[in-house]
């Protein structure tokens, strides 16, 4: 394993993850103004697709135009010999590290998995001893019918929680729903339909499985900020994409369910203080005020011409994201032996490949 | 003077004035032409020194083939293949700036990259020597101590100037081996440099390709 080349390979990654945050935050702007929660969701997507995908991956071809910014970064940290430098392609194929990297990735890849897997575990059942699984009656008779304006086949099961840790949905495999005690009073009915719709849109959405992947790369990238806040942006796109699933299926429309939201934020607004799984208090503050505003400007319905530019834009992101790795040429020939060469010139060549890699201090040497 | 001295004298005298003679009849006789030319003053002499001064003229003065190195001029992104047969690998990139060291007469391309890892260096002249009749072109770079020299011609159609010469392999200790340079002019702002090694073969020769393209 090349230390150099892996140090290289860790920075080119770092920096290219700060650029394509950048136009990827760009992209994101362009799409809030247009109010397109669901193209907004694929870019961050996209983002995400790039820090999963390897430093290097060891692909005959690579879908990165020569001008995105990953691949101009690569080109300009890899080793200048080409095809033959220990330092950007061995001719073992496996990319600049060979296969005892690509092992060593898988191995940091399930560690970081099982901690995800231990985490959410963890997370549920501190949420199953802090809720009551005896839910009235009543309310599963409506939840059924709230799952069902919410696209769920199977209603989720539902607890009663308490009114500090608010409404939530809990779990990957089998997510049930916790509803806060307060909810439940006859005064709070159409919060209450509100919050279910929300959570329930949640579970539809599958956004628990997004957020443990997003957990993943923040434990991952646990040093780059562009990480951490590609991630709350993320958390606040998912929010608000189930606002919009929610704010249509509810009865009263989506100024009643503004007007709930609001209700809901005020006592968050009174007592600032850190809540257990949020990212920070001040940023879920930060989140209903955006949430809001997105509110506030009413259903999105934006022409097809706004769906087409999405989509470019996740394309341009995807295109930004995808390998970051050494493309090499499909002709790339080993380093071949002096005598299975012809030509002294050809020789010569090789031999100053094999000066270059070995770096002869007697080069230089007057 | 005693008759001892004057003999003496007389035959000092004698053989100076013999080698002062001898001297002077072995220089050659000016030819008339030459006459001419120096002097100027006759009809002769002064069509001779026409003719000679037109063709000092002919072969002193740049031509039609130095204007053809007019598109070398420019800055280049370089891309060098190490080639093997059909098979091609990336041996360096770099940079390549020409300019005329002499305008009309001389170019010089300075570069600097990467050739086969190793940082590399190089300095080439070209032109056209219009006695010789051929491209001339010389070289030296980092990468080792030799200055490469170069003759060639321009295909008829103008699309590739080929150039040859030779290279002292120091790795086996030949001299005088042939190589071949082939400048492939494909587009205003696209150049092909192939250096073959003549010794391989009639086939097969290609070494390095470098594509040039111009630098926007």
């Amino acid at each position: 394993m090349n230390v150099h080349a892996l140090v290289a390979a860790a920075t080119s990654q770092v920096v290219s993850i700060a650029i394509v945050f950048v136009a990827v935050w760009i992209a994101d702007s362009a799409l809030e103004r247009r109010g397109n929660v669901r193209a907004r969701a694929f870019v961050w997507g996209a983002f995400w697709l790039k820090l999963v995908v390897p430093v290097t991956l060891p692909v005959e071809s690579s879908f990165v135009p020569s001008w995105a910014p990953s691949a101009v970064l690569a080109r300009a940290t890899q080793a200048p010999i080409g095809a033959w430098s220990v330092d950007s392609q061995p001719p073992t194929g496996t990319g600049p590290f060979g296969w005892s990297l690509v092992a060593l990735g898988i191995a940091v890849a399930s560690a970081l998995l099982a901690v995800a897997v231990v985490r959410a575990r963890r997370e549920r059942v501190r949420w199953t001893r802090r809720s009551d699984e005896r839910v009235p009656a009543w309310l599963t008779a409506r939840a059924d019918e709230w799952a069902r304006r919410s696209g769920l086949a199977r209603t989720p099961r539902l607890r009663v929680g308490n009114d500090e840790d608010g409404a939530a949905a809990v779990g990957l495999l089998d997510p049930f729903v916790v509803v806060p005690a307060s909810a439940l009073r006859a005064d709070r009915r159409s919060e209450l339909e509100h919050l279910l719709l929300h959570e329930f849109a949640h579970v539809a959405r599958r956004d628990a499985w997004r957020s443990a992947a997003w957990t993943l790369v923040r434990c991952v990238y646990w040093f780059h900020p562009c990480v951490h806040a590609a991630a709350a942006r993320a958390s606040l796109v998912r929010e608000m994409a189930c606002d919009e699933r929610a704010a249509r299926t509810a009865t009263a429309g989506l100024d009643a369910y503004r007007r709930t939201l609001l209700e809901l934020a005020r006592p968050l607004a009174a007592e600032p203080r850190m809540r257990a799984g949020a990212v920070s208090f001040l940023g879920s503050r930060a989140q209903i005020v955006a949430r809001l505003e997105r509110l506030a400007r009413g259903e999105c319905r934006a022409p097809a011409s706004h769906g087409a530019l999405g989509a470019a834009l996740v394309l341009v992101a995807c295109a930004c994201c995808l390998p970051v790795g050494v493309v090499p040429s499909r002709n790339v020939a080993p380093l071949p032996g002096l005598d299975e060469v012809q030509g002294c010139l050809r020789q010569r060549y090789l031999v100053m490949a094999a000066m270059a890699q070995s770096s002869d201090p007697t080069r230089d040497a007057p | 003077m005693n008759p001892m001295q004057a003999s003496l004298f007389a035959l000092v005298g004698a053989v100076g004035a013999w080698t002062f003679a001898g001297t002077r009849a072995a220089e050659p006789e000016p030819t008339n032409a030459i006459v001419a030319q120096t002097s100027g003053d006759s009809k002769d002499g002064k069509d001779a020194m026409a003719e000679m001064m037109k063709k000092a003229a002919r072969y002193t003065q740049p031509g039609e083939e130095h204007k053809a190195l007019e598109r070398l001029i420019g800055k280049w992104d370089t891309d060098a293949q190490f080639c093997m047969g059909s098979q091609t690998s990336p041996a360096g990139r770099g940079s390549l700036e020409f300019s005329w060291l002499m305008p009309g007469r001389w170019i010089q391309a300075r570069g600097a990259g990467t050739f086969m890892g190793m940082p590399a260096d190089q300095f080439h002249v070209i032109g056209y020597d219009r006695f010789k009749m051929s491209y001339v072109s010389t070289h030296v770079t980092n990468l080792d101590t030799a200055m490469v020299r170069l003759e060639g011609d321009m295909t008829p159609d103008g699309k590739a100037l080929l150039m040859y010469g030779t290279l002292d392999e120091y790795l086996t200790g030949e001299n005088d081996k042939m190589i071949k340079y082939v400048w492939r002019f494909v587009s205003a702002d696209k150049i092909v440099l192939e250096v073959h090694d003549l010794p391989i073969g009639e086939v097969g020769t290609k070494v390095v390709e470098i594509t040039m393209t111009r630098a926007k």
